[in-house]
């Protein structure tokens, strides 16, 4: 019982910590994205860049982030919002597997998103 | 300068406004529920005090114009750097004004430990958000 309880009482907390730890590398990567996007164009497949402008990329990418990383923030059908997010890591990594050394750290969010999404599952 | 900071520097703007506009919300639009705390406590102790005004102006209301005011400069600095305002560069203007922000955040929490005697969850975020800032406002 009293195990319970504590689960209950943290599990809010854990769940904004896990929220504001995605939303925040969102946050950075839209608005880095905008502000030096040469920074970031290495990391949009080249089949994509093929099919159609890297700024355009880019640019969706960095509007998708920071939608995610505000509607995360908003706490507002958060088991969707981490889908989203697990999603959107999962493509990055799978895309850029050949940077591993640089976005190994995506998986530990992918994980992240996960961990938020089975938290809210039952919610 | 560099854009990496910047871009610091506006995420934690807006995380900002995240936090001080939330408490504004719920006050204005949203007062019959209780604030939602992560840690599962009584926020409102500390929000309706006695001590939630300074000059008749609500400190979320404060706190919310100071994150938007550090978002602007933000995207000022990066868009026009070495702007001055009225004899003053815009760099020295955003830490001078972060700095406040934090003093006037160390008297919040002054406050609720030592007068109110209780602890909001979004003004302790609040105070950390606003240390960051000023960190950060040193590397733009």
């Amino acid at each position: 019982m009293k195990q319970s309880k504590l689960i209950c009482d943290y599990s809010h907390l854990a769940s904004f910590m896990l929220r504001t730890a995605l939303a925040v590398p969102f946050l950075f990567v839209a608005i880095d994205a905008t502000l030096q996007p040469e920074a970031w164009v290495g990391f949009i497949p080249f089949f994509l860049r093929n099919l159609f402008p890297e700024t355009l990329l880019l640019g969706a990418h960095a509007v998708f982030d920071f939608i995610l990383a505000v509607w995360l923030l908003s706490g507002w059908k958060i088991k969707y919002a981490a889908a989203f997010s697990a999603l959107n890591l999962a493509a990055i990594i799978i895309v850029n597997l050949t940077a591993l050394d640089i976005i190994f750290r995506d998986v530990g969010l992918l994980l992240a998103a996960i961990a938020l999404g089975v938290l809210q599952f039952k919610k | 300068m560099s854009s990496v900071f910047t871009a610091s520097f506006i995420t934690l703007a807006i995380a900002g406004i995240a936090d001080a506009g939330y408490l504004v919300w719920k006050h204005y639009h949203n007062s019959s529920k209780p604030l939602v705390c992560p840690l599962d406590h009584d926020c409102s102790k500390v929000t309706e005090s006695k001590w939630s005004t300074i000059f008749w102006v609500r400190n979320e209301v404060l706190g919310l114009l100071f994150y938007v005011s550090m978002l602007i400069a933000g995207l000022a600095s990066f868009f026009m750097p070495g702007l001055i305002l009225v004899s003053v560069p815009l760099i020295l203007l955003i830490k001078l004004a972060a700095g406040a922000g934090l003093v006037f955040s160390l008297f919040l929490i002054w406050v609720q430990i030592y007068k109110i005697k209780d602890y909001c969850f979004y003004c302790m975020l609040s105070a950390l958000i606003t240390l960051l800032l000023l960190v950060n406002s040193f590397f733009l």
